[in-house]
């Protein structure tokens, strides 16, 4: 042996090596979570003691430990930009339906169809849940809530004014708010909020969903978008003249945040508001609302005999691709969503449920819609049929799912603003707006 | 000199090894000074000019991370694209509006606190001094937040206060009217950065001999002309201090228009730092972001150069 150069140390090292080798597809083959001691879970400040409650089961159940950061909502986006391209480790996010493109291009989201039982979630996803979560044919996660914009009124401010029935025009919220402004119930009683952030592009597309507008079509060509008495253009004069002409709405509208708006109407300033339809649950807590009980919701107003659409979101439990990168860390993510987003032992999709009962988030999971709990604690702060039904009329932005659409979308805000301030015209931006989403197309197509 | 590391008795030269290559490398005084610097300035490297060098790669690249693994080389296309576009336009005036409106007005605050302050006895000056640093301690994201209470339209302490004094007869908009965002968030900054100002030409008034004064009221000099001829030129390496370092702070200024405005109402109060923000971590471009921000680092660099020029003469120190 020592002839051939091989003493029987190397031969006994190269032959250890060798059954690694063989061995090595074999563990790859069948990864275990197990192997997994720390997790690293990222999200929005929502329902943070919760949060907390359900990551602790999944701690003892999983047996690992899960890293939790999270970052107020409105810098939700920016905060995962920073942190996904400066290699911080993330496995387990929230995402957001309208920024799934972009991170999916930017290789930061990985898909989930492979797992098991997400055909079975799929087929219970409620409308355009599974449309939402979806990019290129590829499924990114499992549902967190399912949301949409929903109209709010102040029953007893209607009540006082001797009004029967909440607005089912945008002229009639204009003739009800005026009639509510004269008795001194209110003095600007539509609450709207416009600051240049994160909800200004839903508040927007709503306005002209319930007007029967549209922006662009599947192939993100735009349609009527930018034409002289488009939806668009009227949802922006109805602002404008809400403000200048009827005063209506309160001065400082383009400074406010959704957040504060609830605050607001919360406190009992405003008799109508459009807000996310989670809370009105919030809006009628008697630990932080003092017009707890008193706020309802009604299907969002029309124009030009348009149904009431809003417009619409899905939240999401994601796994991020660097988690997937690692066969272990992989299974134990998806063990994490699913545990998240999916459904217990039991059958049923427990986080989901208790995000209903407890914060009023809607859900994303059809059969939740059956639940005796939930239509009880919807009955208790609003009507479950009513949910159901605006649920059913909400559409996702048009074109969120463009890769270019968030860009897009920043590039909309200070120029809606300026039409709305008087510096631009409502047409010339709207066309502004169009020129600038052709161009991108372009980019990127 | 003698080589402080050196074993006693041995030769330096003579030593083998690592310990004879330290040894002949700390013979000299500039090898001492590089093996007490070096481990900094090796951290100063990896820390500062490496990304400083890498930050200029990326701002002749496409850098889209939307498109993360197309990445060309494009010259300065992204300096031209940035300096064409009307919102880089737009952000470059109101930053230029912000920068001499703060600066003035916390070199002129700063000048007549401290001035007065200078008045005080030394008692009284030990308690304010510490006093009226806190608003320079708050961090910027709680200055924000705080300013946000102050100003808001519907609760704010401000209107709350005007409408008590009977200032205004009702509430107004300060964050969200185009002519007033820009100027609410300079009293923001003013608010804050005026303190350290007000500490830097203190101490330099401080540092004025008393004699100088003396000899000038036998020479009859009325309080204006001891002001203008003794107390301003003595004056002279604080103000470049203060200028200096609020121009660089005012220009970086971003935490206000992120936590307040978001660049708005429409884009009255979008800064250039707010811009590159946008352009990097809203629109994921980090190409065109390092370039602007290469761009604000030279106008930085250059304006402090020209303050030197104007008021640093050496023999003055």
């Amino acid at each position: 042996m020592k002839e051939l150069g091989l003493s029987r140390r190397k031969l006994l090292r190269n032959a250890a090596l060798g059954t690694a080798a063989m061995a090595l597809p074999v563990s790859r083959a069948t990864p275990s979570a197990a192997m997994v001691k720390t997790l690293n879970f990222y999200s929005w400040t929502y329902g943070i003691s919760f949060v907390k409650q359900r990551i602790a089961e999944f701690e003892k159940l999983a047996k690992v430990k899960i890293n939790y950061g999270n970052t107020p909502g409105s810098k939700y986006h920016d905060a995962l930009v920073v942190k996904f391209s400066g290699k911080t480790p993330l496995d387990v996010i929230y995402m957001i339906d309208g920024h799934l493109a972009e991170f999916v291009e930017a290789g930061w989201l990985y898909p989930i169809d492979e797992f098991p039982r997400v055909d079975e979630y799929r087929k219970e996803f409620i409308g355009p849940t599974a449309d939402a979560l979806t990019y290129n044919g590829k499924l990114y996660g499992l549902p967190y809530y399912v949301g949409h914009m929903a109209f709010l009124y102040n029953e007893e401010h209607l009540e006082k004014a001797g009004i029967g029935a909440p607005p089912k025009t945008w002229d009639e919220v204009v003739q009800q708010s005026l009639q509510i402004k004269s008795k001194g119930i209110q003095e600007y009683p539509f609450l709207q909020f416009l600051k240049a952030d994160f909800w200004m592009g839903e508040l927007l597309f709503t306005m002209m969903y319930s007007r029967g507008g549209r922006f662009v079509d599947e192939k993100y060509n735009v349609m009527n978008y930018d034409k002289e008495g488009s939806a668009a253009a009227q949802s922006i004069q109805w602002i404008i003249d809400a403000a200048k002409k009827h005063k209506i709405t309160q001065p400082g509208f383009l400074e406010l945040n959704e957040v504060a708006a609830l605050k607001a109407f919360s406190s009992g300033t405003g008799s109508f508001a459009i807000l996310p339809n989670y809370r009105l649950r919030a809006a009628n807590e008697p630990k932080s609302s003092k017009v707890a009980g008193k706020v309802k919701m009604a299907l969002i107003p029309t124009a030009n005999n348009a149904k009431p659409n809003v417009c619409g979101w899905t939240r999401a439990y994601s796994m991020t691709a660097s988690a997937a990168k690692d066969p272990a860390r992989k299974a134990m993510a998806w063990k994490m969503v699913d545990f998240l987003g999916g459904k217990d032992k039991s059958g049923t999709y427990r986080t989901a449920k208790k995000w209903f009962t407890e914060f009023g988030l809607g859900f994303g999971h059809a059969p939740l819609f059956k639940d005796p709990d939930i239509i009880s604690a919807a009955n208790n702060w609003g009507e479950a049929k009513l949910f159901e039904s605006q649920m059913a009329l909400s559409k996702p932005k048009d074109g969120q799912k463009a890769v270019w659409y968030a860009e897009w979308d920043q590039y909309m805000r200070p120029r809606v603003h300026k039409a709305i301030l008087g510096q631009a015209d409502i047409v010339g931006t709207l066309k502004t707006l169009t020129k600038q989403w052709n161009r991108l197309k372009r980019r990127y197509g | 000199m003698a080589n402080i590391l050196s074993v006693e008795g041995a030769k330096p030269t003579e030593q083998a090894g690592l310990k004879g290559w330290f040894a002949r490398r700390t013979q000299t005084e500039g090898g001492i000074a590089m093996f007490f610097v070096g481990p900094a300035l090796l951290l100063m490297v990896l820390l500062n000019i490496y990304p400083i060098l890498h930050s200029f790669y990326v701002s002749v690249h496409v850098y889209n991370l939307k498109r993360p693994h197309r990445n060309p080389f494009v010259g300065f296309e992204n300096y031209v694209m940035f300096l064409e576009s009307e919102d880089f336009y737009n952000a470059f005036i109101n930053t230029i509006v912000f920068v001499v409106v703060s600066v003035i007005a916390v070199a002129l605050l700063g000048l007549i606190f401290s001035l007065a302050l200078n008045e005080l006895g030394a008692g009284v000056r030990r308690w304010v001094v510490p006093l009226i640093l806190v608003p320079w301690a708050v961090p910027y994201v709680a200055n924000g937040l705080i300013w946000e209470w102050i100003y808001h339209s519907d609760y704010g302490l401000l209107n709350g206060l005007l409408v008590a004094l009977g200032v205004i007869d009702k509430y107004q908009t300060w964050l969200s009217n185009p002519d007033r965002a820009l100027y609410t968030l300079v009293n923001a900054f003013v608010w804050k950065e005026v303190p350290l100002a007000t500490v830097l030409f203190l101490t330099a008034l401080q540092a004025i001999p008393e004699d100088l004064y003396s000899a000038a009221k036998i020479d009859q000099a009325g309080a204006s002309r001891r002001f203008w001829h003794i107390t301003l030129p003595a004056l002279k390496l604080a103000f470049l201090l203060v200028l200096v370092y609020t121009s660089i702070i005012s220009i970086k200024t971003f935490d206000l228009v992120y936590i307040l405005t978001e660049g708005g109402p429409g884009d009255a109060t979008a800064l250039v730092s707010w811009y590159t923000y946008v352009e990097t971590f809203r629109n994921l471009q980090f190409g065109s972001g390092a370039s602007i921000s290469y761009v604000i680092a030279i106008a930085t660099f250059i304006l402090a150069i020209g303050y030197i020029k104007i008021l640093y003469r050496p023999q003055e120190s």
